[in-house]
């Protein structure tokens, strides 16, 4: 495997996929970058990616970052047999990650979110969903509503009760 | 954040903190009923550390055994119900009579349930009178506090018939059907409720083993029931042996595992070398505070929630050489997260934690309060804040 992915990236004979985002815009990658993600690598092995992967649900400038997560994160698998060079890739990794999503506008997180779920691709919806749990976290109810601007459907006697309802684990 | 479907919503809040989850609850109603359908509250939110031992010797308040390292931070909160606590309890040296993930159940003229991490209480109606059934000529009623967030935010208070008498036991022991009063803080007022029977396979009995068996009943009544993170253990000090069994499952069939057996009391160090030991000891909180309930006790300090550290289990060797054999030993509690662990009390002077695995021991420190009759000194002791009461 590892060897194989290797072969795919450093090559560059590996098998050129294209990606079409919702508004048109053409991504050439890799098999081994574009297999990260579980719904085109099922695609891949069903020999349905020919005249380029149609992704009607993720537009370009979200394909863009996700593209660029994949490239980054394709070298996972080959760097694996190197320890020194493996440690200082996670760093970076972890760096580019970071960076990522730290920028991103909650609505276009979101979207990331979305794509991600979508694509089905594990690392990055974990990462983009405890970045957005690390905003909530240690929020109280009113700074996590205008943090996410939610409106808050409760009445007050109901959202009196809720917070009745664990006082008994918590200290408020 | 409305963009989201459920299922990534749901993948959102079970990344957070039991804290923040709590916080999510309030947020809208959308998250509630993501929290809520998916129970996502659940355990973990219990502070994962051993609280102390509650002591309560004889006619005298609980006392706390804690570690005494972390005491500082804690001891505020605890100054402070016992100060707010004062027009609530008629005395400030109140027994705690049983606790459950860090309730407790406290014994005054009225019956309180205290949570001390929050600072909240509630009276609970008078304990409800002997059901027909259960004549207090044989039986005494056991109270149990029953409380697990991760199922219901509300509480339990569990009335438990118990026979006085080994030798006065019915032909159909449990008797079918086997009532309990219960009262539950989701209903509140006064009532208590007539609950569970045999009958209706709410619960079964599991039968005990042979060797748990009640033949030296006159001399060691009791077994201890405790329970960690990998289920239901039972335990028992028999003349200087100590057994212990855990509760296992398989092919729908429950039974009792005898799991580790030692002569626990020529492992325990002998008496004459506590004193010498300090550092590592926990301190026995109120120990030297006595009788006088409406004293101003500003020199008791009361500590809790003190981490448990595996690697203070390690003893001193001397100790190990010294085959003395202690007094009596008396089962305080299983450990409520590691199973491995177990709280034991030598002639209720001595507290000690002891590893079934490889017998390790630490010296807790003093159990008792100074200048107290020893004699008397018959305790009710708990442990931890998951733990089951055990009876002394």
């Amino acid at each position: 495997m590892a060897a194989a992915a290797a072969e795919a990236t450093t090559d560059g004979g590996g098998k050129m996929i294209i990606l079409i985002s919702a508004d048109g815009k053409r991504f050439e990658v890799t098999e081994a970058v574009a297999s990260q993600s579980q719904l085109i690598s099922n695609m891949i092995e069903d020999d349905c990616t020919e005249n380029g992967v149609r992704l009607p649900n993720v537009d370009g400038d979200i394909l863009t970052m996700v593209v660029d997560y994949c490239n980054m994160h394709a070298g996972d698998a080959a760097a694996a047999g190197d320890t020194m060079k493996a440690s200082s890739t996670e760093e970076e990794l972890k760096k580019f990650d970071a960076e990522l999503v730290q920028a991103l506008e909650n609505p276009v997180l979101f979207k990331l979110i979305l794509a991600a779920n979508f694509l089905n691709i594990k690392s990055l919806l974990d990462m983009t969903c405890q970045r957005v749990a690390d905003m909530m976290s240690g929020k109280t109810p009113e700074q996590m509503r205008e943090t996410f601007s939610i409106e808050n459907d409760f009445t007050p006697e109901e959202e009196a009760a809720i917070r009745q309802e664990n006082a008994w684990a918590f200290d408020d | 954040m409305e963009d989201l479907p459920d299922d990534l919503l749901l993948e959102v809040l079970r990344r957070l903190p039991p804290i923040s989850l709590d916080a999510s609850r309030v947020v809208c109603s959308a998250w509630r009923a993501a929290v809520d359908a998916n129970r996502l509250l659940r355990a973990d939110l219990l502070p994962l550390s051993v609280a102390g031992i509650v002591v309560n010797p004889l006619s005298l308040g609980s006392r706390f055994l804690c570690r005494p390292n972390a005491a500082a931070t804690i001891a505020d909160d605890l100054d402070d119900i016992r100060n707010t606590s004062r027009g609530i309890f008629n005395r400030f040296d109140f027994r705690v009579s049983d606790h459950c993930n860090g309730l407790f159940l406290v014994d005054d003229d009225v019956q309180h349930v205290v949570n001390p991490d929050t600072r909240q209480w509630a009276p609970l109606p008078g304990y409800p009178p002997p059901h027909p059934c259960y004549p207090h000529k044989l039986f005494s009623p056991t109270i149990c506090l029953v409380f697990d967030p991760a199922v219901s935010p509300h509480f339990e208070v569990l009335v438990i018939p118990r026979l006085r008498s080994e030798l006065r036991r019915p032909r159909e022991w449990p008797p079918s059907p086997f009532v309990l009063r219960a009262f539950s803080s989701r209903t509140g007022g006064d009532q208590w409720e007539d609950r569970i029977s045999l009958s209706n396979g709410t619960y079964r009995v599991i039968q005990s083993e042979p060797s748990m068996s009640l033949r030296y009943r006159e001399k060691h009544p009791d077994l201890y029931l405790g329970k960690s993170e990998k289920g239901v253990h039972c335990a028992r000090v028999s003349f200087d042996h100590l057994m212990v069994w855990f509760l296992s499952e398989s092919h729908g069939q429950m039974k009792w595992v005898l799991k580790h057996r030692s002569r626990i009391a020529s492992l325990l160090p002998r008496r004459t070398t506590y004193e010498e030991q300090s550092g590592e000891s926990w301190i026995l909180h109120g120990a030297n505070y006595q009788g006088d309930f409406h004293a101003d006790a500003d020199d008791v300090s009361w500590m809790f929630n003190l981490e448990w550290q595996r690697d203070s289990y390690d003893d001193d060797d001397d100790h190990h050489e010294d085959k003395r054999h202690a007094k009596y030993v008396t089962f305080l509690g299983f450990h409520p997260f590691d199973e491995e662990v177990v709280f034991l009390g030598e002639t209720f002077r001595r507290g000690f934690a002891y590893n079934l695995n490889n017998s390790e021991i630490q010296d807790l420190g003093n159990l008792c309060p100074k200048f107290y009759d020893l004699t008397c000194h018959q305790a009710l002791i708990q442990t931890g804040k998951q733990m089951k009461r055990a009876d002394q």
